[in-house]
């Protein structure tokens, strides 16, 4: 039986005491060296806790539930004497044992699975959770929310009554189908933007009507538009970023800051990739608008040759820009010009019915 | 005002300092851990993750080689938990039901601030030991929200410029009311002191484009630390801290470039630095004998102040 040198401490008061520890099968024997002896306590080997993390030399070992006794136990010898009689006090705690010593394997299989497992979020959990409360969400519920969107954002657009009015009726016939009330805004900004608020709402700014050189332009433009309300597509980006935040917060509930932001900018590169995505589907959908409606579709490509050399937003106002950048549609990338070239190309049905009225209301538009 | 007097004045540079000795990578992988425990349990782990951060933390502090120990249990701090957010699920949905009851919501987080103050400090303090002897908190919790409103009332009178003699008044009734075994704790900190740390610190740090912020951080530190009081067998002794605004300095640009450069991995050093050239600062003068502790245990399992303290993200930072 070996005998090891430790310092006690009763739970009582906190003078330490030097004494030597003896192991047996199922006890620890506590002497203290002072003689006559002062402190002669035994422990139940069971009942022992060894609170440490660390597995380094220094071990404290506890015992008792109202009184806590306790004994530090110092040095290397001492250490391995313990291990070598009493191993499983070494590693009692559940995270020492599965990060004990240089076992650097369990940290690493974790962090890979850790990995894995964000990555298996990102691609299937949280679209399918975001996709599902999309669903939840009835066309009222959308129509209320982007009312109430609208609201916020109206104070900063420069609404031109006049004008709206006249884009409604312009709207009104191209014929368009859709299950939410559309009313289109006239925005008397120089900002070269329109964007789409869930629930039917579109603003379209002067700076870009400016641009337009056709009524077809203007069509393809709110097709676009249209097919993002209908499909749902910021609401279906709102709710992504949601799930995802969800993840990214218990990830980083011990982040400091700095590293947050990087999370956040990954974040938004990630956004960017969704959003290309709903840009094609627009492109395409807005398309079928069209077609459906017999206006030349060449005004989508139009459209987009315009828009293309262009800067899109151009406010100095920060706090428009943030709310524009959430909804607005993205610079044209020359893949989406490719993409609606060929969609062109493969139509079959291709009479173009003129449409006067649509002509005349554009004309009085651009004045 | 209270009128200290320190029984020693001026103390040896080799005094006792607490020890920290924390490991980035131990720390990194507890924190592995932790995220992977959470994730799968649909975040149910978080309590116990949160109490093995706390576990490691005070077991790699030490003084005179002893070490702190966290008793607390991840189902103390889960209840704790289970009570927020139950509360907080049926308020969001009486909220989507009454938009305008979100008035409604800042008043009772006005309300629970008290709560998690208190609740906090209690928890944190009657489940930490050294050398088996408990630290204790003894505060009336009406005593405590009668200070409390008192100062948020000045404090709204005052446009916010109480803030200072506020967190001091807070601050002494969580000091007077604590204690390791039977040395009581106080805080001799005036509000004015802190004022002008504070005023100094914000004109400060927007002049050197927040360069400044280390000295302030370590001024704030400073007078946390010097401004406790430990009685003892009738005397009264002073912590003393030695952080100096340079080294902070030094530390915090280091641990910024760590973050950078690791893309956030390497935030677990960066944070046990942090922590090693606070702890390290701070002194317990010699003439506190630490031999003579006596067991003085008030039980307290009730989490709930220290899961809203962390919901509500209320710096306590001392």
């Amino acid at each position: 039986m070996h005998a090891i040198k430790a310092v006690y401490f009763d739970g009582l008061t906190s003078k330490p005491n030097s004494v030597i520890i003896r192991f047996t099968q199922s006890t620890i024997q506590i002497n203290s060296i002072d003689n006559p002896v002062q402190i002669s306590t035994i422990w139940d080997i069971e009942k022992v806790k060894n609170i440490d993390f660390s597995s380094g030399n220094n071990i404290q070992l506890q015992y008792g539930n109202d009184t806590i006794q306790t004994l530090v136990i110092n040095g290397k010898n001492e250490f391995d004497t313990i291990k070598k009689y009493f191993p499983q006090i070494i590693n009692q705690n559940f995270y020492s044992r599965i990060l004990k010593g240089n076992n650097i394997k369990v940290v690493t299989y974790s962090l890979i699975t850790l990995l894995s497992l964000i990555f298996l979020y990102f691609t299937v959990v949280a679209p399918y959770i975001s996709t599902k409360v999309v669903e939840m969400i009835s066309v009222d519920q959308e129509i209320s929310l982007g009312n109430k969107m609208y609201e916020s954002l109206e104070p900063y657009l420069d609404v031109n009554k006049e004008k709206s009015g006249e884009l409604n009726r312009f709207f009104s016939t191209l014929h368009f189908k859709s299950k939410y009330p559309v009313e289109i805004i006239y925005s008397d900004s120089d900002e070269i933007n329109a964007f789409a608020v869930p629930g039917g709402k579109i603003v379209i700014h002067k700076g870009l009507i400016n641009q337009l050189s056709s009524w077809q332009q203007l069509a393809a433009l709110i097709s676009h538009e249209l097919a993002h309300v209908s499909e749902r597509h910021s609401l279906k980006l709102l709710s992504k970023n949601l799930s995802s935040y969800f993840i990214i917060a218990i990830i980083t509930s011990d982040f400091s800051g700095i590293s947050g932001v990087y999370i956040d900018n990954a974040f938004k590169l990630k956004n960017l990739s969704n959003s290309r995505s709903f840009e094609q589907q627009a492109d395409e959908i807005g398309l079928k608008y069209m077609v459906n409606s017999k206006i030349n579709p060449n005004g989508m490509i139009e459209l987009f040759n315009i828009l293309q050399n262009k800067e899109y937003i151009t406010t100095n106002n920060k706090n428009i820009k943030k709310i524009i950048k959430i909804l607005s549609t993205h610079p044209l990338t020359g893949d989406r010009i490719d993409n609606i070239k060929l969609k062109i190309k493969q139509l079959t049905d291709t009479v173009y019915e003129k449409n006067e009225e649509a002509k005349q209301l554009f004309i009085q538009l651009k004045n | 005002m209270e009128n200290i007097t320190t029984t020693t004045t001026q103390q040896n540079i080799d005094d006792r300092h607490l020890v920290f000795t924390g490991k980035g990578g131990k720390f990194f992988g507890i924190w592995v851990v932790n995220i992977l425990l959470t994730i799968i349990t649909l975040g149910l782990y978080y309590p116990w993750a949160k109490i093995a951060i706390r576990k490691y933390i005070w077991n790699e502090t030490s003084l005179n080689n002893d070490r702190f120990v966290f008793h607390g249990k991840g189902i103390e701090i889960l209840k704790g938990f289970l009570i927020i957010y139950a509360l907080l699920i049926i308020f969001i949905v009486f909220i989507s039901n009454h938009p305008q009851g979100i008035l409604l919501f800042y008043l009772i987080v006005a309300a629970v601030v008290p709560l998690a103050i208190f609740g906090g400090w209690r928890y944190r303090v009657s489940k930490t030991s050294w050398r088996g002897i408990y630290f204790s908190f003894d505060g009336n919790f009406t005593e405590f929200l009668k200070i409390y409103f008192t100062g948020l009332l000045f404090l709204i009178l005052t446009f916010g410029l109480y803030s200072s003699w506020f967190r001091v008044k807070i601050m002494k009734y969580l000091f007077k009311h604590t204690r390791l075994g039977q040395y009581r704790f106080s805080f001799s900190g005036h509000g004015d002191e802190l004022f002008g740390i504070n005023f100094l610190g914000v004109f400060l740090s927007m002049l050197t484009l927040y360069i400044y912020i280390p000295w302030y951080m370590k001024n704030r530190f400073n007078f946390t630390v010097n401004n406790t009081v430990i009685h003892h067998n009738d005397k009264k002794s002073k912590l003393r801290s030695t952080l100096e605004g340079s080294k902070l300095f030094g530390v915090l640009l280091v641990n910024i470039l760590i973050i950078i450069f690791t893309l956030g991995i390497g935030f677990p050093w960066a944070r046990m630095r942090y922590y090693k050239i606070l702890f390290e600062n701070i002194h317990i003068p010699k003439d506190v004998n630490l031999d003579e502790l006596e067991q003085n245990k008030i039980e307290n399992n009730d989490a709930t102040g220290d899961s809203l303290l962390d919901f509500l993200d209320v710096g306590i930072d001392f």
